[in-house]
Parts: C-alpha cells; sequence; structure tokens
C-alpha cells in the first residue's frame, strides 16, 4: 500500500534534500520507507511513504526561526504545519493500537500552534527538536493506582517492539506544579506520541487547574504566581481602596492556588493508600474528604 | 473516528465554535484556518481532537465544554 502526502517532491530511496535554494518545501527531505503496519498479520511488512520530514537540525532551526520575531513567518508557519501534518498521520495508527491493544477509546490532538509558541517562548526555540508531546493522547480511566499502573503496562507492551522503547514519566512521583498523571511516550515510525494515563481524581485536578489558569494566568502551570493585571505606574495612581481592592484579589488568586495544591496533595496520598493500603477502614472517608476538597476548589474558582 | 474543531475563550471560558470533520485532514486545515483567524488573541485557544464521540471528548476535554458547576457535578 502506498499512502500520499506531501508528494508534491520526488520520491527518493534515501533521505534527500531537494533543492539548492532552502524554501519551505525545498527544505524537505522525502523518505520511501518499510513499516509494520498496524491491523496486519504479525510480522507483516509493507512498503509506505510516509510524508516528508524535516531532520531534527532542520526542526531545530525552525523552532528558533519561530520565535525571533513576534510575528512567525508565513513560510516558517507553513513548515510547522507540515510538520503537525506528518504527526497527525502517525498519532492516528498509534490510536488504532491503543484501541485494539487495550480494548479503550482515547482521545487524541496535535498540539496547538498557540501553545508550541508558547513554549518556544518560554523554552527557547531549540525546544521544538526535543518537544515529545506535539502529538499526543488521553485515557482517562475509573482506576486505582494499580490499574493505572497496569494500563501503562499494556501500553508498554503494546509499543514494546517498536525501534525505540516507550519512555515512562511518572508524574505522581515527580509532579509539575500540583499535576500528577503517567505519561508514556511511544515512538511508532520513530515519531514521540505522549499518552497520558489518568485516574479519574487526576483527571479532575487538571481539568479545574486549567480552568483556574485561564482565569488568574497560565504560569501558574508552571509555578508562576497569578498574573498581576496592573502596572507599578497604575498602581502608583491608585487610591488606598483600589490598592486595598487589587491587592486582596490577587491573595484570593493566589490562596486559590494554594488550596488546588493542596486538593492535589490529597489526592496522592488517598491515591497511595489505595495501593498501600487498600483494607484501611478509614479509606472511604479520605475518598468523601477529597470529593469535598475538589467541590471547595471550585467555589473558590467561582470567586477568583 | 471523528475529528472535532473547537475555539474556545479561555477568558470567557466559553467555546465560540465547535465543527465536526469525518476526515483529519480537513479538520487540520480548518484548524490551521481557524489560527490565522484569531492570530494575535491569545485568549483565543484552538484545538482539533479527535474521538470516537463526542461523549468521550466530554470525559477526557470536558473543560471545554462544560462550565465550572457542571464540573463539579461530574466529581460529585
Amino acid at each position: 500500500m502506498v499512502e500520499s502526502g506531501g508528494l508534491e517532491n520526488r520520491c527518493s530511496g534515501n533521505p534527500a534534500t531537494v533543492g539548492s535554494n532552502p524554501t519551505p518545501s525545498a527544505l524537505l527531505s522525502v523518505h520511501l520507507t518499510t513499516v509494520a503496519l498496524p491491523r496486519q498479520p504479525p510480522g507483516a511488512v509493507q512498503l509506505r511513504l510516509v510524508r516528508p520530514r524535516l531532520s531534527t537540525s532542520q526542526i531545530e532551526r525552525l523552532g528558533v526561526r519561530l520565535v525571533e520575531s513576534t510575528e512567525p513567518a508565513a513560510a516558517d508557519l507553513e513548515l510547522l504545519h507540515q510538520v503537525l501534518g506528518t504527526y497527525s498521520e502517525v498519532l492516528a495508527g498509534a490510536v488504532d493500537r491503543v484501541r485494539e491493544g487495550l480494548g479503550v477509546s482515547p482521545t487524541s490532538r496535535i498540539k496547538n500552534t498557540g501553545t508550541i509558541l508558547e513554549k518556544l517562548h518560554r523554552y527557547g526555540g531549540s525546544w521544538l527538536k526535543s518537544i515529545q508531546d506535539l502529538a499526543g493522547m488521553r485515557i482517562v480511566a475509573r482506576v486505582d493506582r494499580r490499574g493505572q499502573n497496569a494500563i501503562v503496562q499494556q501500553l508498554i507492551d503494546v509499543f514494546g517492539e517498536d525501534p525505540r522503547s516507550p519512555k515512562v514519566i511518572d508524574r505522581r512521583l515527580a509532579p509539575v506544579h500540583g499535576y500528577r498523571a503517567v505519561h508514556v511516550v511511544v515512538f511508532p515510525e520513530g515519531v514521540p506520541v505522549e499518552i497520558q494515563v489518568r485516574t479519574l481524581w487526576q483527571h479532575e485536578w487538571a481539568e479545574l487547574f486549567e480552568k483556574l489558569a485561564d482565569l488568574v494566568g497560565r504560569g501558574i502551570r508552571y509555578g508562576e504566581p497569578p498574573a498581576r493585571w496592573w502596572s507599578p505606574d497604575q498602581f502608583e495612581e491608585m487610591d488606598a481602596a483600589a490598592r486595598a481592592l487589587v491587592l486582596g484579589t490577587h491573595a484570593v488568586r493566589t490562596t486559590t492556588v494554594e488550596l488546588a495544591l493542596a486538593v492535589a496533595g490529597m489526592i496522592d496520598a488517598v491515591e497511595d493508600g489505595e495501593s498501600t493500603a487498600p483494607e484501611d477502614p478509614e479509606l472511604d472517608a479520605y475518598r468523601r474528604r477529597v470529593d469535598e476538597a475538589l467541590v471547595e476548589l471550585r467555589k473558590h474558582l467561582e470567586h477568583v | 473516528m471523528s475529528h472535532f474543531l473547537l475555539v474556545y475563550d479561555r477568558d470567557a471560558g466559553m467555546l465560540l465554535r465547535k465543527r465536526r470533520y469525518e476526515i483529519g485532514a480537513d479538520a487540520m486545515r480548518a484548524r490551521f484556518e481557524a489560527e490565522g483567524e484569531f492570530a494575535g488573541r491569545p485568549e483565543i485557544e484552538i484545538v482539533a481532537l479527535v474521538a470516537e464521540s463526542e461523549d468521550d471528548l466530554l470525559v477526557t476535554h470536558g473543560r471545554y465544554f462544560l462550565g465550572l458547576t457542571e464540573l463539579a457535578d461530574r466529581i460529585a
């Protein structure tokens, strides 16, 4: 089977840069490659034409150019879109493998351009070459921590025969500003695809925290305090009442972020207890406290 | 699988647009067009999601569809 994609370039048996002038399409290399496709008998190998791909150094240079100016060049955005198109095709195949291998129905997405640019500005343009969550899947399961571990193992089994082994990032052991989950980065066709495996609680917390970030500033996802919406000059011009109002509002927001982080800690403690002491008679009471804390957090969100 | 294009206003907490596509390439194209349409507006989030059903999306990406109260009801 031959799949088409970006076939405007001439095909070559080896990766090749086309043309001497580095226009966006000429920067692309075309690969004719053999890959094992999903839904084939074990060991079946077919010839497939993969979308044109940028080399790692080309992607790195693209990332640098994208953040050099406030307004990315149209040609560079077009290149980025082509990279994302390639990831999208690979992601679709990976989703099929998860559906068939685990019997679950994950949802998937390609990271949006705004978030990519946001991260490039935060971490530097060269970060684009090492990004592992351009393509992502999410599995939310009504399981405890042991069930979460079982799903992770199943994913490793499904993708374990790929040339590059899956990588497990356990955000329960190393949470990121309250965020906990297990991420499995798999490499179908050599392309990284991040699969987020979340318990219901981990997921509900993450959704509420995203809502909070929308309200008080997305920097809280990186450990920053809630955004200030006034400048020092504006503060100088305020009367005492106005100053008290903005400082108080900011304090409420800061407190809400702290509450969210505390709730994340409660979830972690109870989920850990479920796996290490499942017979603990107090567990049901602890679970109720987590539910109540999540509802309380939502009430605070309504007031920020 | 169905492909969904969402345009979400973070400041307002409101979904501005939801379109469904049967072909992934169409959804990606629509996404890039929407990103151009809303360029320079960082409060607007444009997302292309793939799911077997919209119900699955409500579970995994509920924040685009549900308000705070509905999210809390889901928890309770």
